[in-house]
């Protein structure tokens, strides 16, 4: 962990052993660091990155903010492939075509680690994935830019931008990669219908403006706690759609007073009904905890533990989200790190893939 | 939380300077980062919780905001709802009224066969349009919770009547045997809704017709357990049609339920016959139960209880139902109609000439308020919707105005809306009554009386009736000859005796009078036997023998004449067993 491209370079030339040659950097940054200088350093080590820009950084269960934190592997080249394309919402079913086709193409069973830029579609992305790969292993986040919500970067070595996916492939048959999400969030109030919208904009609910009717509802509990601002609080009462016979959160990632529209971290249809949702009591914390544990139980000992935790689910608990952390971190004592995004990919309880948020998205690399 | 934070570096400053090297400093350092991130979490522990109950507050203030939203949104689609059927029922009642009227009007005409069938037809088909009206009306009335039951005295025969006349064209043109079977220890009267059970047993039976290719449907009514009040029947409705699958009995209730004909189209109909039955079963307190076989057949079931009629009941209907007491007197009443559709005009026209009345009419507002400002007049009736105003609009104008020559006439409203909005907007000014058209002449007459008699310081006068009039009788048996002859046992006995000498005689002049046609020979025995009864105190007898005679005289239903005279003979050899148990007689036998 670094908060200067300076710092983070000095850091890894110092773990850089000659016991310990990494192949890999898992990365992930804030925009208020030099990231597009930072993306340049890996080359000289001949390590491959792969990251994206971030809303909160933390490795192993120390949280930080305008940082970079890196973890550096000597996993085996052979085991692993970076994928990146420039893509966005309309493009985002392809993407994950073609990042499929290449997982394929270079391994038998390949597994996904994935971030991806607020530009794109995170549900088509796993669909375009799905397409090729009925029973995909995808898990990954979006990146997040300190809440400024001006843009999200993800980068490999040389490369950074705004409206791109990164994949990490990697060779199932030689490093396992599993994981869970939970979120916890709980529905509240009646049913409501979006009746106006447009991929992941919402401009009507209940044939009045969207963000008239979240005002009304939510009033002056936009305004407190540690967030002045609207569409901090916005994000904390995600919409809590039913999919499948199964709820799917969608946070408001951003609001406009000028069409008092909402913008979803994900696409939502026009009829759809849903329930506003708020963050659970701190319970939360331990049943996030626990139920992690009884993944454990199933895993055994993972070599790396990567985790994707919404933004908003750090809002709503505050300074107690490290608690989260530190008890994720504490059930195998590994390496983890992970970041604060603006939506998550991961497997829920009931073994389904999905695009979330205020989710917290937990996966673990096994070597065999 | 800076305060904190700097509170607890303030204080900690203090004691800093006293420790001594670098790694008691360092120590205590940790110690008061951990207590400031200790700190910083309870406070924002106690921020959350605050917040979330204010939170969970205003969203439960929201969500009740909602409901109440919600449920003004229903009661406005509700109130919606019930003008459009409003508006809907007179749109269609209105002309269907016309085609009612004038195809009753035509069958009284010369016609030559194939007119009469085609005649048949058009009624026929606006009797089924009115089924359907109704079912709708009754269906959105049930499930607003307007529906109220009346309990007025009841006479199975009569519904039986009307259900064969109602359905028995249909179940021809299907070449299916339509039979109706009231068990003899039927009571002939009984008090309950008429309107209701008929809709109950004309809808059920009405299934079974559309269902049922070839073979038989039929309605059997029989009293579950004797000598009860109140008395229990069994209404037992079958068919031999397809049957209804098992799986489907579960949903046969529901509304707009509907079923597939052999080629897989839908029956016609709304699909709310059944749950409307349903309803009104339940309503009725009673049960109904279904059990079907495809192909071989359904039956219905329905247990209802009905209250025996006493004398009370039955005097205070004096002259309803079937019978119309018209007074000579009436010649001299004038009547004005106010309804725009020319064909309720004739209609009325036609029966006002039949009853001797005068009846003037105005087709427009303008016309009727200048009618009625020119000349007095007994009894009003208006129609709602006129072309250049409202009805109801002007009843209350010409009941504004004292000096008015019919401010005070009794007005009767006719409307083509069946439900009760039109009561409503009517609150404030005095009207008679309501009725919904199509009405039948039996009850506009009943109406013309109440405002006649109202008129009149003579209600009491002597009338001369043409038709029948009902007398004051008792369901107790034996009552009449117990008030006249007192304790005078002998002349009771001879009395008794009499009447069952008579009877045979009088059976056997009106089998012969019916199989020869003449009913002038047929009326002469039933009136003259009438009165026997009436002396001896049989009430349901004498219930049946009025009919007969008024079908008779009026010579309008004479093909109920027959089923009703075996319904006369049916009803006899009961009281029989009933005289025969009371009086010292040897028994008479009956032909």
């Amino acid at each position: 962990m670094a908060h200067s491209v300076a710092e983070i370079q000095e850091k890894i030339n110092n773990a850089i052993t000659t016991a310990f040659k990494p192949t890999l950097a898992i990365s992930f940054g804030s925009v208020k660091c030099d990231l597009p200088a930072y993306v340049k350093i890996f080359d000289d080590h001949q390590i491959q990155l792969f990251g994206a820009s971030s809303a909160g950084e933390f490795i192993n269960e120390e949280r930080t903010e305008a940082a970079i934190v890196v973890m550096l592997m000597d996993m085996n080249p052979d085991y692993f492939e970076i994928f990146h394309e420039e893509s966005n919402f309309a493009k985002s079913f392809q993407t994950g075509n073609n990042l499929a086709d290449r997982g394929l193409a270079v391994y038998d069973d390949p597994a996904f680690l994935v971030t991806l830029s607020m530009s794109v579609n995170g549900e088509g992305l796993i669909s375009g994935v799905h397409d090729r790969i009925p029973r995909e292993k995808i898990f990954g986040g979006m990146a997040g830019d300190d809440f400024e919500m001006n843009a999200t970067y993800t980068f490999i070595n040389n490369k950074i931008s705004a409206n791109s996916v990164t994949g990490l492939i990697l060779d199932a048959s030689k490093i396992d990669v599993s994981g869970v999400a939970f979120s916890g969030w709980q529905p509240i109030g009646a049913k409501n219908r979006i009746t106006k919208s447009e991929n992941n904009v919402v401009y009507e609910i209940n044939n009045e403006p969207a963000l008239e009717v979240v005002k009304r509802i939510f009033g002056e509990f936009y305004n407190t706690l540690e967030n002045d601002n609207l569409l901090m609080s916005a994000s904390q009462y995600p919409l809590q759609m039913i999919k499948d016979g199964k709820y799917i959160l969608r946070a408001t990632l951003q609001t406009s007073e000028e069409d008092q529209s909402l913008t979803l971290a994900g696409p939502v249809k026009q009829g759809q009904e849903f329930r506003f949702s708020v963050a659970p009591g701190f319970e939360v914390i331990d049943e996030t905890i626990n139920n992690f544990q009884k993944y454990a139980v199933e895993k055994g000992q993972p070599d790396a533990v990567i985790l994707f935790s919404c933004k908003a689910r750090h809002m709503s608990l505050g300074p107690l989200v490290e608690e989260e952390l530190e008890g994720i971190h504490d059930i195998w004592g590994k390496d983890m790190i992970g970041f604060f995004t603006y939506g998550e990919i991961g497997m829920d309880l009931d073994g389904t893939t999905n695009f979330y948020n205020e989710t917290c998205s937990l996966v673990t690399l096994t070597e065999k | 939380m800076k305060n904190i934070q700097e509170i607890a570096e303030q204080l900690g400053k203090e004691f800093r300077e006293r420790l001594g090297d670098d790694k008691e400093k360092a120590a205590f350092d940790q110690q008061i980062k951990a207590l400031v991130k200790a700190a910083i979490k309870s406070d924002f522990r106690l921020k959350r919780t605050i917040r979330d109950r204010g939170l969970s507050q205003a969203v439960l203030n929201n969500t009740i905001a909602e409901l109440e939203k919600q449920k003004d949104i229903i009661e406005e689609q509700s109130r919606f709802k019930e003008e459009l059927f409003a508006s809907i029922s007179h749109e269609l009642r209105t002309p269907l009224h016309g085609i009612l009227g004038m195809s009753h009007l035509m069958e009284k005409t010369e016609m030559c066969g194939k007119q009469k069938e085609y005649t048949s037809v058009i009624k026929g088909s606006a009797d089924n349009l009115l089924v359907i009206i109704n079912d709708i009306l009754s269906f959105s009335q049930m499930n607003a919770g307007k529906v109220e039951l009346v309990e007025l005295p009841l006479f199975p025969a009569t519904i039986k009547k009307e259900i064969l006349g109602t359905l028995v064209v249909k179940a021809e043109a299907k070449n299916l045997d339509l039979t109706i079977d009231l068990a003899s220890d039927v009571p002939v009267a009984l008090m309950g809704d008429h309107t209701r059970l008929y809709q109950v047993l004309i809808n059920l039976l009405n299934n079974s017709i559309k269902f049922t290719e070839r073979g038989c449907v039929s309605l059997k009514v029989k009293r579950v357990v004797k000598y009860e009040n109140p008395v229990r029947l069994e209404f037992e409705v079958k068919d031999t049609g397809r049957g209804i699958p098992e799986e489907k009995l579960n949903t046969i209730f529901k509304p707009f339920s509907r079923v597939q004909n052999q080629a897989g189209e839908v029956i016609e109909g709304a699909g709310l016959g059944l749950n409307i039955v349903k309803k009104l079963v339940s309503l009725m307190n009673g049960e109904i139960s279904v059990q079907s076989e495809v192909g071989k057949g359904t039956c219905f079931k329905i247990l209802l209880d009905f209250p025996l009629a006493s004398a009370s009941d039955l005097t205070e209907v004096d002259g309803s139902k079937d019978s119309i007491v018209i007074s000579d007197s009436w010649q001299q009443k004038k009547v004005l109609m106010i309804e725009d559709n020319p064909a309720n005009n004739l209609y009325a026209l036609h029966l006002f000439e039949d009853w001797n009345i005068p009846l003037d009419i105005a087709e427009t507002y303008a016309e009727g308020l200048r009618m009625l400002n020119g000349s007095k007049y007994d009894c009003i009736l208006s129609d709602v919707k006129l072309p250049d105003g409202d009805g109801i609009e002007l009843i209350r104008t010409i009941r504004s105005n004292l000096n008015a020559p019919n401010y005070q006439t009794p007005v009767v409203i006719l409307t083509a809306s069946a439900n009760e909005n039109e009561k409503i907007i009517t609150k404030g000014i005095s009207i008679q009554n309501y009725l919904s058209k199509p009405f039948r002449p039996i009850v506009l007459i009943k109406e013309m009386k109440k405002a006649f008699e109202s008129n009149s310081d003579h209600a009491n006068e002597e009338v001369a009736s043409f038709t029948v009039k009902k007398q004051n009788k008792s369901v107790e048996y034996f009552a009449s000859l117990n008030k006249s002859f007192g304790a005078n046992e002998k002349i009771k006995q001879e009395m008794i005796n009499i009447f069952l000498q008579q009877i045979p005689v009088t059976i056997s002049k009106l089998d012969q009078s019916l199989e020869d046609q003449d009913y002038d020979a047929f009326y002469f025995e039933v009136h003259r036997i009438k009165s026997t009864i009436n002396i001896i105190g049989l009430p349901h007898l004498l219930d049946i023998t009025m009919i007969l005679e008024k079908y008779i005289y009026e010579k309008s239903d004479l093909e109920k004449v027959a089923p009703l005279f075996i319904q006369f003979k049916e009803q006899l050899i009961i009281d029989q067993e009933i005289i025969e148990k009371e009086w010292d007689v040897t028994p008479v036998s009956i032909n």
